[in-house]
């Protein structure tokens, strides 16, 4: 018995088993790579990121994964418990550097890190003294990838970044890259801790305030957390103003240590994503198995004479169970070779997709896992089909084999029913909430909104540049800004003028032209918009949203804060700020991470890292217009025109990945139900070609012939589908606990998704019961 | 009742023709029972296929109750032939999944016939048949005599005008062969019109007429 001879259903096995270990194994490998993140941190279980956190009178407890710059170095003083500590703050990203030959070169991260750094996240240095070089102000170690990018041979060299071209960093060392699963891996540049200073203001020695900086302590093995914690706090009480933090409205702050061991694996958004692509996976290998085994027993028919005869001359079973596992490693094994050139092929798409490299998917870091499941999956498609086979009775080697073994065959489409019912719900939900994400009304319009980043230009330019783009006829309104609405903002404290109490912290988007509120499609509730400011400035007035206006009725019994002064903590006593009008409440950062903050922006182009603009339409045309009058006027600044609305989309990035990842598992695990059930049926026609016959001459017509066969899938169909779907809504429900703004979850769609369902089935066994209900059935009979 | 003129059957494969039937005109009067008979390959049973509207001529005529059904496409055969016509193969072609009263109830279930009056409809003919007893048996539980009654059974439960058997004792033993034909002896006496091909002369000897076949063509048109 050849593995790959006709009637074998070696095609349907092996699309089947390709099928389901590309996605199953690609997927596990993901949760496998999502499990062992950040292994690049050293003794890991004694590895704490500090986290500050404080509280105001009245309010909850609040806690940020961030901390001042001098905490975490005064804890490796103070703390006997503290081996050794870290920080790194982030600086720049996604922009061009230039280096001292004028080559300009692309990075992902720069963040500045103290000298410890590499003692807790690990990895080879290549080039330098790392202890030395991060102690030194105005020098850096860069990635491998970043130096070869280069040409290599870069150490000694000078660069500037494009948003400070007058500040040179040197290149004095080289570091192995991280891994693409963990936190640093987009890390490019590691600027020393002293160089700060040169960039922006200097808080490392900061205890209070200026919490920008990501800390970590490790500690030794037998300390006592409780007896750390006491010592935290009672440092704290020794070290941080209290007098000034309760004059500002403060009742209580502190630092949290928490565990980064399996930290990953706590992110709710992470922790459900894994859940669902493990379940993915595992339904798509399950469906594969099962496929397989179906098609083996549907084979029975054609094979069952041959295994008898080889009985008869004395074959042993455990040769049934050498021959059928051997076919079943020939398969895997084909199916395996197939899965490794349909990666090969997409592998821009697996990276886009997962966001790692599918090396990295099957590095050493997963392959302890794939294996194991290789190894499953070739034990149940050998030693079932051989089981099976060693029970053929030797009679049939004399008559011909016609049990039907429906039970199980019928069994094993319903488990494939449920899975892919299951799947196409979480599917929907997925779906749906990534487009209620993205359609949400934010209180903005940004459909026809693009914008420029331009941190590469500087003072009048970028004033000029955005009158430039206004003056094209494709442009409505165009406004300078510090940032997008859809970024995280800083946070300000607000305070009225003679009083030294912090009354709330608010959302500050800093500088913004006076087009903001027409480009982005605000509405001023009370009072006016800005003035524009016709030169490189700012002046002292601001916007706020209702949000703020409410607040500031709360906080300080201010029933209008139109013409009113307040303080903000950034800019100082000295620059108190007007409220010339308040906005209708509108939504800064995305439906991820939802700015729940008042809102408050500044009359200016100062700062300015955007030129909004609002288009007329959006089409290829005018943002061309407006790419070809930023390359024409600024040539080297490599100004890139993009659309707001896909600066918003990348915001759900990870829902997106999980959608078309769901959409990936759920088309492959009903392409492979649809094999085995196209299988099933088609056997089923060919062992009851007889009956049907008979019934044809008896009277009945093609429409009853395959509804015979719906009913029979029917009465497995439907139960599994009901199963299928309660399951898709559990998934669902737990899938949707990781979104804070969540769509609902109506009866309706997951009954619009049984009946897909269900007429997919029904097209399936319609189509392929056609012929033999459409053929004569005296053809049939003959055969008998 | 029947009437055929002229009907060829031609069998074309992409190198072969074969003429199966090659002019066949006859005729077949209400309650007749016509004997069929020839040698191996000379066309009875493609001609009992066509008279039964399993399969339509190449060529030809085929009245039925004075109704042309010799072109008809096959959902119109199919509906022609319910309650129409019952059919007795030599191999019973009874089927393995249903019981013996499942079996019979088949035909009057394809025919729109209530439930309640298919019971008793059932329940009659395995009387008359002497099968009650195995009415929730199997085909492979029964005997080749006792199978073939229940085919006879389930081509006559709709009270057809036409019986059409094919060898209906080709596979039994003589004791069982005779009560098949005494069965079938009986029907034709009640009115019910019998086409049956068979090999056996002691078999034609129950028909009325013989129509002998050779090469596709009537040879020889016998009347008992």
């Amino acid at each position: 018995m050849h593995p790959f001879s006709k009637g074998q259903g070696a095609f349907i096995k092996i699309t089947s088993l390709t099928v389901g270990l590309t996605v199953g194994l690609v997927l596990l490998a993901k949760v496998q790579l999502e499990r062992s993140y950040d292994r690049c941190i050293v003794d890991k279980e004694h590895v704490y990121e500090l986290q500050e956190t404080f509280q105001r009178a009245g309010e909850e407890l609040q806690q940020h994964s961030a901390t001042s710059g001098g905490i975490a170095p005064v804890l490796a003083q103070e703390i006997p418990e503290v081996v050794t500590a870290t920080r790194y703050t982030a600086q720049f990203g996604d922009e061009k550097l230039t280096l001292e030959d004028g080559s300009r070169h692309y990075f992902e991260e720069a963040v500045f890190a103290d000298s410890c750094f590499f003692n807790i996240f690990a990895t080879r240095t290549l080039v330098g003294d790392a202890k030395q070089i991060l102690s030194t102000a105005g020098q850096c170690m860069i990635s491998r990838r970043l130096s070869e990018k280069m040409g290599g041979e870069v150490v000694g060299q000078t660069f500037c970044f494009a948003s400070a071209p007058q500040k040179p960093m040197t290149i004095c060392g080289v570091y192995e890259d991280y891994p693409e699963n963990s936190t640093f891996a987009r890390f490019d540049i590691l600027m020393s801790m002293p160089s700060v200073g040169t960039y922006a203001w200097d808080g490392t020695e900061n205890l209070i305030g200026n919490d920008r900086y990501h800390s970590y302590v490790r500690l030794r093995p037998d300390a006592d957390m409780d007896k750390v914690r006491g010592e935290v706090k009672e440092l704290l009480q020794r070290i941080l103003p209290w007098e000034d933090l309760k004059q500002t409205g403060y009742t209580d702050a502190g630092i949290e240590l928490v565990s980064v061991a399996g930290s990953r694996m706590k992110e709710t958004t992470v922790r459900t994503t894994c859940i669902i692509l493990a379940v993915v996976a595992l339904v798509m290998l399950f469906t594969a198995v099962m496929n397989y085994i179906l098609v083996v027993i549907s084979s029975l028919v054609g094979r069952a004479r041959q295994v008898a005869v080889r009985k008869v001359l004395g074959a042993h079973s455990r040769e049934f169970y050498l021959g059928s596992i051997g076919d079943a490693a020939l398969h895997l094994l084909t199916a395996l070779a197939l899965m490794a050139l349909l990666l090969y092929a997409g592998q821009d798409l697996t990276r886009d997709l997962l966001g790692v490299s599918v090396t990295t998917l099957f590095s050493r870091q997963t392959f302890a896992v794939l294996l194991a499941v290789c190894l499953t999956v070739l034990l149940c498609c050998g030693i079932l089909p051989g089981f099976i086979y060693s029970r053929i009775p030797l009679t049939y080697a004399y008559r011909l084999y016609s049990e039907s073994k429906r039970v199980w065959k019928l069994s094993l489409l319903a488990f494939q029913f449920v899975l892919s019912t299951m799947l196409l719900c979480v599917l929907t939900t997925i779906y749906r909430q990534y487009n209620f994400m993205l359609h949400t009304d934010m209180g903005y319009q940004y459909d026809k909104v693009a914008y420029v980043n331009v941190s590469a230009l500087h003072g009048d330019s970028i004033y000029s540049l955005a009158r430039e783009i206004e003056n094209l006829p494709c442009v409505e309104r165009t406004a300078a800004a510090y940032s997008l609405f859809c970024n995280r903002q800083s946070g300000d404290n607000v305070l009225v003028p003679g009083h030294p109490q912090e009354l709330f912290n608010c959302a500050n988007m800093f500088f913004a032209e006076s087009g903001l509120v027409e480009t982005m499609g605000l509405q001023i509730v009370r009072g006016r918009d800005f003035e524009r400011v016709n030169h490189q400035g700012w002046q002292p007035e601001m916007l706020v949203d209702e949000h703020f206006a409410q607040k500031m009725k709360e906080v300080a019994g201010i029933d209008d804060v139109v013409g009113r002064q307040f303080i903000n903590s950034s800019l100082g006593n000295q620059y108190p700020l007007t409220v010339v009008g308040v906005v209708k409440n509108f939504t800064l950062g995305s439906l991820v991470s939802r700015e729940e903050r008042p809102i408050m922006v500044v009359n200016g182009n100062v700062f300015t890292h955007y030129v909004m603009m609002k288009l007329q339409r959006v089409t290829p045309d005018h943002l061309q217009a407006v790419q070809q009058l930023c390359d024409r006027l600024y040539p080297d600044a490599e100004l890139n025109v993009k659309l707001y609305s896909n600066e918003m989309a990348d915001q759900y990035q990870e829902t997106q990945r999980t959608r078309d990842l769901v959409m990936i598992g759920c088309i492959a695990s009903l392409l492979i139900t649809l094999i085995g059930l196209i299988g099933y049926v088609r056997d089923e026609v060919q062992r009851r070609s007889r009956e049907l016959a008979i019934r044809k001459v008896i009277g009945a017509t093609m429409s009853e012939v395959q509804l015979l066969f719906a009913r029979s899938i029917a009465v497995i169909a439907l139960p599994s589908i009901a199963v299928g779907v309660a399951l898709g809504w559990y998934l669902s429900t737990l899938l949707m606990q990781q979104f804070a703004y969540k769509v609902a979850l109506p009866w309706t769609v997951f009954a619009i998704d049984a009946l897909l369902i269900i007429l997919i089935i029904a097209a399936v066994v319609f189509i392929q019961t056609r012929r033999v209900a459409n053929d004569n059935p005296v053809e049939y009979l003959k055969k008998e | 009742m029947i009437k055929l003129e002229n009907i060829k059957k031609v069998f074309r494969t992409d190198v072969v023709e074969t003429t199966a039937l090659g002019g066949i005109t006859l005729e077949v009067k209400d309650g007749e029972f016509v004997a069929i008979m020839g040698p191996s390959g000379c066309g009875k049973s493609t001609l009992l296929n066509i008279l039964g509207l399993l399969d339509n001529p190449t060529e030809g005529s085929y009245w039925l109750d004075g109704k042309e059904v010799g072109h008809l496409k096959e959902r119109q055969r199919t509906f022609t032939r319910r309650g129409q016509i019952g059919f007795v193969f030599q191999s019973f072609n009874l089927i393995d999944e249903l019981t013996v009263e499942a079996n019979i109830e088949l035909p009057l279930k394809y025919l729109g016939v209530p439930a309640a009056e298919r019971k008793q409809r059932v329940l009659e003919i395995m009387q008359r048949m002497a099968i009650s007893h195995r009415a929730n048996h199997y085909p492979q539980q029964l005997s080749g005599g006792q199978q073939q009654r229940v085919a006879i059974a389930r081509a006559v439960v709709v009270k057809p005008k036409l019986v059409l058997a094919d060898e209906p004792t080709g596979n039994l033993d003589s004791k069982n062969g005779k009560e098949v034909m005494d069965l079938l002896t009986q029907l034709n006496a009640e009115g019910t019109t019998v086409v049956m091909v068979t090999h056996s002369q002691h078999d034609a000897s129950f028909a009325t007429r013989t129509i002998n076949l050779l090469d596709g063509m009537v040879v020889e048109k016998t009347l008992l």
